[in-house]
């Protein structure tokens, strides 16, 4: 029975795939991560990804379109295709997916605190590409691509030394046992969570803006980015609640030794806790230069 | 030791499960042959339009008409060169032995209908045996921050009279060549 948790365990981890974007190729020579070419040989990974091809381009379309004269029906479309977009986009690995699994592995929760926290990375998210988009677009228009990814990069770097503190904490919590702090800070957990997942800007949202404000369409832009906000924001919630309702389902799982599975609980938030430290300093990691 | 290789492969594990596409490249390889053998690769990167626009605002002076000889040199400098470090994303194989790109000539960067198109030409020569010889073409970012996938007609091949060639598609990113000198010599 107690292996049979055990895989299950690991395949909700191994399904909750993980934190941000990647440094881009096209303007850094340093600190490529290389990764498995076999996911790119996939058919799912292909069709996803289809998907997001066909959805980027039909949004860049309509924004042009709109930027000629506005037009109600393509203003709808709009809405729709950038909240597609914004749950494909979340599918893939990256976005906070990891932190939020480790999570609400780690406690019990409720399935409000998933759409809490999804909704704080979406809105971390979001606002932090709106307000760079717009310094980039209109403050710093002659930093180009490398400027950029710098800037977006030590961001990055922020988010992570953010993540891998707040990782210690919850180890330190588990470790010491100190339920009362927990107490204190309950609240405020989700909260911290999310902002710290969010706080590094996605390109493409960057991008819309810059786009946007270029073709004089800052307004269908911003709308564009708040929607694929929000489709982020479902998928991250809905995989927040699957894991939640996972962890339940196990728990219920009658088990005759209770204090061996007591014991195995600790240790799982014991792990979950590091594992949020080793995103957080795989994060510095990728966005450093070295 | 053995722990820092245990953190080195947790940290690769995480970097792996971190990446998704922000890029889309569509493109198109096409193998050049003459009488002795392979003599290169024509190849074609078509771009996203958003990529494109982004490439084109930061290196060019007028988005709308057609690239300067100066900005295909600034284009080629800030916005290809670096590639050089992955390798310009190609995993090309001969006879199982990985190719590592050195040289790449006649980079041409291009608009076309509001896409950034960069063409380029890969020397690799490899001489034409009664050895049939297996090259295996493809594209990939290992970063994941690219998604290149090649063109529906995304392989022209020019027969030779000398040389017979074979060509087929391995996966849905991954092309099969093989070919071999054919003896035209009349007993």
């Amino acid at each position: 029975m107690k292996s049979n948790k055990i895989i299950l365990i690991i395949i909700i981890l191994s399904i909750c795939v993980s934190i941000f974007a990647q440094t881009n190729p096209f303007s850094r020579t340093k600190n490529l991560k290389k990764n498995s070419s076999l996911l790119q040989k996939g058919d799912i990974w292909h069709t996803i990804t289809k998907w997001q091809k066909e959805l980027k381009s039909t949004l860049t379309t309509l924004l042009k379109n709109l930027s000629n004269s506005f037009n109600f029906k393509y203003f709808i479309i709009l809405i729709a295709i950038s909240t597609a977009f914004g749950i494909i986009h979340a599918i893939g690995p990256g976005h906070g997916k990891m932190i939020v699994g480790s999570y609400f592995l780690k406690e019990k929760s409720t399935p409000i605190k998933a759409i809490k926290i999804g909704c704080t990375i979406a809105i971390t998210h979001s606002g932090l590409a709106i307000f760079l988009g717009i310094i980039f677009g209109i403050f710093v228009k002659s930093m180009k691509m490398h400027g950029r990814i710098d800037i977006q990069n030590y961001i990055g770097i922020v988010g992570g030394i953010l993540i891998t503190f707040l990782g210690i904490y919850y180890l330190w919590q588990k470790i010491s046992n100190a339920s009362h702090l927990h107490k204190i800070s309950s609240g405020n957990n989700e909260m911290l969570l999310g902002i710290f997942s969010g706080l590094i800007p996605c390109p493409i949202s960057m991008t819309i803006i810059l786009f946007s404000l270029y073709f004089n369409v800052f307004l269908y832009g911003f709308i564009s980015v708040i929607f694929f906000s929000v489709g982020m924001a479902f998928t991250i919630s809905l995989i927040g609640i699957m894991i939640i309702k996972s962890r339940n389902f196990i728990s219920q799982i009658p088990v005759k030794n209770k204090r061996k599975i007591d014991n195995l609980q600790n240790i799982f938030g014991i792990v979950t806790s590091i594992s949020i430290i080793i995103i957080g300093i795989s994060l510095i990691v990728s966005k450093s230069s070295f | 030791m053995k722990k820092l290789k245990i953190i080195f492969w947790v940290l690769s594990l995480a970097t792996l499960l971190s990446s998704h596409p922000h890029v889309w490249i569509e493109y198109r390889i096409n193998p050049v042959f003459s009488d002795v053998g392979l003599e290169g690769l024509q190849v074609e990167w078509s771009f996203d339009e958003m990529f494109s626009w982004e490439i084109m605002m930061d290196y060019t002076e007028n988005q709308n008409c057609n690239i300067s000889e100066t900005e295909n040199k600034i284009i080629e400098k800030e916005a290809f060169n670096y590639l050089s470090e992955s390798n310009y994303f190609a995993n090309f194989h001969l006879n199982g032995e990985k190719k590592t790109i050195t040289i790449i000539t006649d980079f041409q960067a291009e608009k076309k209908d509001d896409i950034l198109i960069y063409h380029f030409f890969i020397p690799w020569k490899v001489e034409a045996t009664s050895k049939m010889n297996n090259l295996e073409i493809s594209f990939f970012d290992e970063t994941i921050f690219c998604e290149i996938i090649p063109k529906k007609d995304g392989m022209t091949i020019i027969q030779n009279d000398n040389i017979l060639i074979k060509s087929s598609m391995v996966n849905k990113i991954t092309y099969n060549l093989n070919f071999i000198k054919v003896n035209n010599e009349v007993e």
